[in-house]
């Protein structure tokens, strides 16, 4: 279980509504990630007071999918994210 | 107060009290497209040109050492206050035009022809809201209709033919800066009677991009939106994906041909 708590950085959302994408920039505006649903529903749960862990829980009950599965795939989006610096930890 | 100059830049009204005739009327012609509020006033200031100081809100704010530079430190000092209050907006330097229930937004680089298409497209019949700083509180989108004003040019150097088919009045200045240069600029009158404030998702975005002919094609919404990021003073305050959902890339190089293209496009919008 990962009890560590993700914390958006300055990060700008935008919905693209044509194509129902979720766009992502930095401060810089330089800097772009293109979520896709599940994406955009985990950015929306981060927030700054949910554990990694709580938020696995809500997709896994959301998806109906393998909790070890979502919890991988979840790990890599926020060390992505983080790598981006688009996340910080407390 | 008395001022010599109300205006109105979104929703903050501006007084002005200038007693300089010179950069008075440079100030009057600049802000004669927004005398009238395009939205209900939240709050005032008061600016004052005395002979080497700009003052806001009785603290002075700038000093001059030559009075020639006290009409563009003027300007900087309304831009500075103007982008102070914009903090909670987004602020996109791109140019905004109506044309009955069209609206374009056009973004793009400085020198890629935000203000000579939009010249040319008053000319066409449309309607100027701004050449250079739209606004948005992320569901209307609004313009600060300051005059168009293009870089300096060389004594002798003529206006394109554009200009002068407009019903806006056309001014040549000394460059308060430049001194012997000259800085064409075009007043442009406040609309009348109210303005509907378009919705982002009403409006059409073109990205402009100087080339070497004409061609107008669709943009898909993550490069727009790139573009529009890059446009924006600071940091944008909203969600702009509804800005990009009809979004066009228009190179070009002649400008009556640019604006035939839009015209297009404008036809083409209003029949779906």
């Amino acid at each position: 279980m990962d009890s560590r708590i993700p914390v958006r950085g300055v990060a700008l959302t935008h919905e693209v509504r044509s194509s129902g994408e979720t766009v992502l920039f930095d401060e810089t505006g330089d800097q772009l990630i293109v979520l896709n649903d599940i994406g955009a529903a985990i950015w929306l749960l981060i927030d700054s007071e949910r554990p990694v862990e709580t938020i696995v829980e809500v997709v896994v009950d959301t998806l109906k999918a393998p909790a070890e599965l979502v919890a991988d795939d979840i790990g890599v989006f926020l060390k992505e994210l983080e790598g981006k610096g688009l996340i910080t930890w407390r | 107060m008395n001022p010599d100059l109300t205006f109105f830049l979104s929703h903050v009204r501006f007084d002005l009290v200038c007693p300089n005739p010179s950069v008075l009327r440079g100030l009057c012609a600049i802000w004669k497209g927004a005398l009238k509020p395009q939205m209900p006033t939240e709050c005032h200031v008061e600016f004052e040109v005395r002979p080497y100081q700009v003052l806001c809100d009785g603290k002075v704010v700038d000093e001059v050492e030559d009075s020639r530079q006290l009409l563009p430190r003027t300007e900087l000092a309304i831009y500075n206050f103007f982008l102070e209050t914009h903090r909670h907006l987004t602020v996109m330097h791109a140019a905004l035009l109506q044309h009955g229930e069209q609206t374009l937004l056009l973004a793009g680089p400085s020198g890629s022809g935000k203000s000579s298409l939009s010249m040319a497209a008053v000319s066409a019949g449309w309607q100027y809201r701004t050449d250079e700083l739209s606004v948005t509180d992320g569901k209307r989108l609004w313009g600060i209709p300051r005059a168009i004003q293009f870089d300096a040019t060389c004594i002798g150097d003529t206006q394109p033919g554009f200009l002068e088919t407009t019903d806006s009045e056309s001014y040549r200045f000394r460059h308060p800066v430049y001194g012997a240069m000259y800085q064409p600029l075009v007043t442009v009158s406040a609309p009348k009677g109210q303005i509907e404030l378009p919705r982002l998702e009403e409006v059409s975005t073109i990205i402009l991009r100087s080339g070497r002919k004409e061609t107008l094609e669709p943009l898909d919404g993550i490069n727009a939106l790139k573009h529009l990021h890059r446009a924006c003073f600071l940091l944008p305050q909203h969600d702009l994906g509804a800005l990009v959902g009809d979004a066009w890339r228009l190179d070009w190089s002649d400008t009556g041909a640019a604006i035939r293209l839009i015209q297009q496009l404008s036809t083409e919008v209003s029949c779906r």
